[in-house]
């Protein structure tokens, strides 16, 4: 949540800034039922102070660390329903010593009625600091020549700072003289729903907590919604502070790109620094032309959120202009999306005709991850995911599979192998070879609730073997082959936010299928299902592995453990228990070959060399070297085998055979091995972080070290001059 | 020449500098002279040594004090050019592929400055559906049967 206020005092209005953040509330309404219920607030920020006689002064305000703000409420006011407002929250600009606002950062004590806020009480809603003796708050005065810290009132260069001693309200006082800016940058923390005026956190509290709709820190919907071949685009929170109801201003739209286009971007018409700037969007015209068009902000209604705007670009409008008289009004607004924004036209120009790409956007940072995350729709058709298909075979006549419990088993091999019945059985198998057994195709054991898998006759029936009917066994028969098992999924979340999640490992260990080790990188921020398809009629299995409903991979493995009726089954089944684990063992078997060969390369050479080298002429010329050289060879080797090692944390293994996989893992488990990586906290502030952003110098700021740097016509120094900057850009400057 | 002597406390590879209050006096250049790292006398004043930077207007260019001596009644003093702040706003103007920045970064590209420690930490989980062996069914594949 950020908002941006205009100040004006009786002599005018100011240029001063004021953004506040805010990491977002809960979505729980607070109520406080004891003095001890505590709530969280935060603020932390800096003031810039710019004036035509001073570069700039910074005051930094950041909580002292041990002893940061928490606000309880007095005993009286248990039941009520609690909030922020933000409405007296301001700077003083005058020159004078009274400021013209403060900065309110919790329910002010001023005089809220019996009826404000107390929903189950009378009492006032009233937010008091429990022990302000520590809620003291760290003041940096940098005028570029001499820095003061100070945990309270300082007074110093016709600049101020109070810490109100005895209610919830902090000042941030600044006497300021001349022409010039002032921004205030102010970051809040807090569990409390903010709003922007008093009357907003009333309607909130005497609703019970229920009137969201003007909490400002309120995150979630809408969400980017896909459709078709459309991409929509999301500029959401706006928010416009001026004389008309802000409320009227905050809302969502979302745009979505022509059928026939694949970019566009916001652009700035004139200089950030000019206030207020305007920005324009910018798009393909059905992909003929590139057209432009102002951005308003008419109040929003629900109904914009997902508007289809299927006409001209110009519809795309963010800026409002309304007339009040003979003037037009403008509003200024703040607002997140996920749409590049550009510092001119010719670059936005350039992203639109796909010379640039997001990167080179002021708010790149912003919307990285949205990129990252998200599938570009215009490749192919949209995929929804999930389209397994379905063996509709059916399996009800000629051959068929019969489901039996051991019991049912075992009254089968009675009836066939009982000789009142041989006659019967010949005649009845005579069409299909010359014994009884060449009937039987197969018996298998699979280790699941075959109803989990096909669809199978509820009742159980005589079996038949060929045509003779069996006199006691019975089965249920299977029909079809149709189901597949949905084994259950989980999120992928992400640790860091940053490149330290793909470095971690992601394996799964597959019943009847083996460890197998993925890359996480399919998966991060995405929810991870498997499924389980297994064909009855030869035991095999595959999972089906997706990501977000999108079928990433797939492993075949082996599930039906087959009982040998004949001689022969029983050398083919050994046979193909043999060439699994043989193809297991010969991995391994390999692994330990190279490490015997690498070895022995040690001991071999190292004798080899040393004796050449001590009795015999060395043929190379280099008689003990060789035996280092050899030894260095050997311990390249063991270097591999030990980082071979060192990147598979977890030992993966192939598929199962025979009755083996009864004995492996019945559930699916899922292992993350996150290697330990640590950061410096500070190393943004002094190294920074991985760049390849391409833009002015000036755009960026704290450290900044170049790749590669041209610098701009009019440059009148020296060759060795602009050597001379290429080298501390390389190697890193402050800005 | 006019030279105006800064206290400048800002470290020498950042952009911009801050300079307390000046003091203009005259000196005479060391000849011959190389305009990027220029020898000035001055008069002796226990008070220059405070200073450490320089701005000459005949060169245009601002300079760090890298060595002051003392001869005589004469301080020499030895600078080389400050290149940054003397060509901040083309420098600023400039094009450039950042490498590495604070405010301008890509977090998902591997960082070389962030260490590795040995071993790793493991999570696990389990999906909740269970292969019952225990459980199972024969199947018996037969020909016939209508």
């Amino acid at each position: 949540m950020s908002i941006i206020k205009t100040l004006t005092d009786e002599s005018g209005v100011y240029d001063v800034e004021i953004v506040i953040e805010s990491d977002g509330w809960s979505g729980t309404p607070l109520v406080a039922n004891s003095a001890d219920d505590h709530f969280q607030f935060d603020i932390w920020g800096e003031i810039n102070v710019y004036s035509g006689g001073y570069e700039g002064y910074t005051f930094t305000c950041e909580p002292d660390p041990t002893n940061y703000g928490y606000c309880a409420l007095s005993s009286g006011d248990r039941g009520s329903i609690i909030g922020m407002s933000l409405e007296h929250m301001g700077m003083a600009i005058d020159s004078d010593s009274e400021p013209a606002f403060q900065a309110v950062c919790c329910n002010p004590r001023w005089s809220y009625s019996s009826s404000w806020g107390a929903k189950e009480t009378d009492e006032n809603l009233r937010i008091e600091c429990d022990d302000v003796s520590v809620h003291k708050l760290k003041l940096t005065i940098n005028d570029g020549e001499t820095t003061t810290e100070s945990f309270y009132n300082d007074e110093e260069l016709g600049r101020y700072f109070q810490y109100a001693s005895n209610v919830g309200i902090i000042f941030f006082r600044c006497r300021y003289v001349g022409d010039g800016t002032a921004k205030w940058r102010a970051r809040i923390k807090t569990d409390l729903p903010i709003f922007a005026t008093d009357a907003d956190l009333l309607e909130y509290c005497q609703s019970g907590g229920t009137v969201t709709d003007k909490i400002l820190n309120l995150e979630g919907d809408p969400e980017e919604e896909y459709e078709n071949q459309f991409k929509f685009h999301y500029v959401k929170n706006i928010y416009g502070h001026n004389t008309q109801n802000a409320s009227s201003y905050t809302g969502y739209r979302n745009y979505r790109f022509y059928p026939a286009s694949k970019r566009m971007c916001f652009y700035r018409v004139n200089p950030r620094e000019n206030s207020p700037f305007t920005l324009r969007l910018m798009g393909y015209d059905s992909g003929v032309s590139v057209k432009s068009a102002p951005v308003y902000a008419d109040p929003l209604t629900d109904d914009d959120k997902y508007t289809t705007h299927s006409g001209s670009p110009e519809m795309l409008y963010l800026h409002k202009s309304i007339s009040f008289g003979s003037n037009d009004y403008y509003s200024k607004f703040r607002f997140s999306t996920d749409l590049p924004v550009y510092g001119s036209e010719s670059q936005a120009r350039d992203y639109i005709n796909n010379v640039i790409d997001e990167r080179s956007a002021e708010n790149w940072n912003d919307i990285s991850r949205a990129y990252s995350e998200t599938f570009d729709p215009n490749y192919g058709d949209p995929d929804t995911g999930n389209d397994n298909g379905v063996n509709g075979q059916s399996y009800v006549k000629g051959a068929r599979l019969w489901v039996m419990e051991s019991t049912d088993l075992n009254a089968f091999f009675d009836d066939i192998f009982n000789d009142v019945n041989i006659n019967d059985i010949l005649s009845g198998c005579q069409l299909f070879g010359q014994s009884a057994i060449s009937c039987i195709m197969g018996v298998m054991y699979l280790p699941i609730d075959v109803d989990d898998v096909a669809t199978v006759y509820s009742t159980k029936q005589t079996i038949k073997l060929g045509s003779w009917a069996c006199p006691t066994a019975q089965g249920r028969y299977v029909q079809n082959n149709n189901k597949i098992i949905e084994c259950g999924s989980f999120f992928v979340a992400r640790v860091y936010n940053d490149f330290r999640d793909y470095e971690m490992k992601l394996s799964l260990d597959l019943p009847y299928i083996g460890t197998i080790e993925t890359s996480i990188g399919r998966f991060l921020g995405k929810t991870l299902s498997i499924k389980y398809a297994v064909d009855i009629t030869t035991g095999g299995c595959t999972a089906h592995i997706y990501a977000d409903s999108i079928e990433m991979e797939s492993y075949d493995g082996f599930m039906g453990s087959v009982r040998p009726l004949q001689a022969l089954d029983q050398i083919s089944h050994l046979n193909s228990v043999m060439s699994i684990v043989g193809s297991i063992g010969g991995r391994e078997t390999g692994m330990i070959n190279t490490a015997t060969e690498s070895f022995a390369g040690v001991a071999t050479g190292s004798i080899g060399g040393s004796s050449k080298g001590g009795f015999n002429v060395p043929s190379s010329g280099v008689g003990l070297g060789g035996a280092i050289d050899l030894s260095a060879g050997a311990i390249t080797d063991l270097y591999s085998l030990g980082q071979a090692v060192k990147d598979k944390p977890i030992a993966v293994r192939g598929s199962y055979a025979g009755c083996l996989g009864l004995f492996g893992c019945q559930k699916i488990h899922i292992r993350v091995q996150q290697p330990r990586i640590y950061r410096a906290p500070n190393l943004q502030q002094i190294a920074g972080f991985p760049s390849g952003v391409g833009q002015r110098v000036g755009m960026f700021s704290g450290f900044l070290s170049v790749i590669s740097f041209q610098m701009v016509d009019g440059f009148t120094g020296t060759a060795d001059e602009l050597q001379e900057i290429y080298g501390i850009l390389k190697q890193g400057i402050y800005i | 020449m006019q030279i105006t002597l800064y206290r400048n406390s800002a470290p020498l590879n950042k952009l911009s500098r801050s300079l307390g209050s000046a003091l203009t006096i005259a000196g005479y250049l060391r000849e011959p002279c190389d305009v990027l790292n220029p020898q000035i006398e001055v008069e002796y004043n226990s008070t220059l040594l405070t200073y450490n930077y320089v701005y000459i207007p005949d060169f245009g260019r601002y300079y760090f004090i890298n060595d002051s001596s003392v001869d005589g009644k004469k301080l020499v003093l030895t600078m080389h050019v400050d290149v940054l702040y003397t060509y901040k706003n083309l420098i600023e103007s400039s094009q450039c592929i950042a490498n590495r920045s604070s405010s301008h970064y890509n977090p998902d590209v591997h960082d070389d400055l962030c260490t590795y420690e040995n071993g790793w930490d493991y999570y696990s989980g389990v999906l909740p559906y269970e292969f019952k062996a225990s459980n199972g069914n024969y199947i018996l594949s037969v020909a016939g049967g209508t």
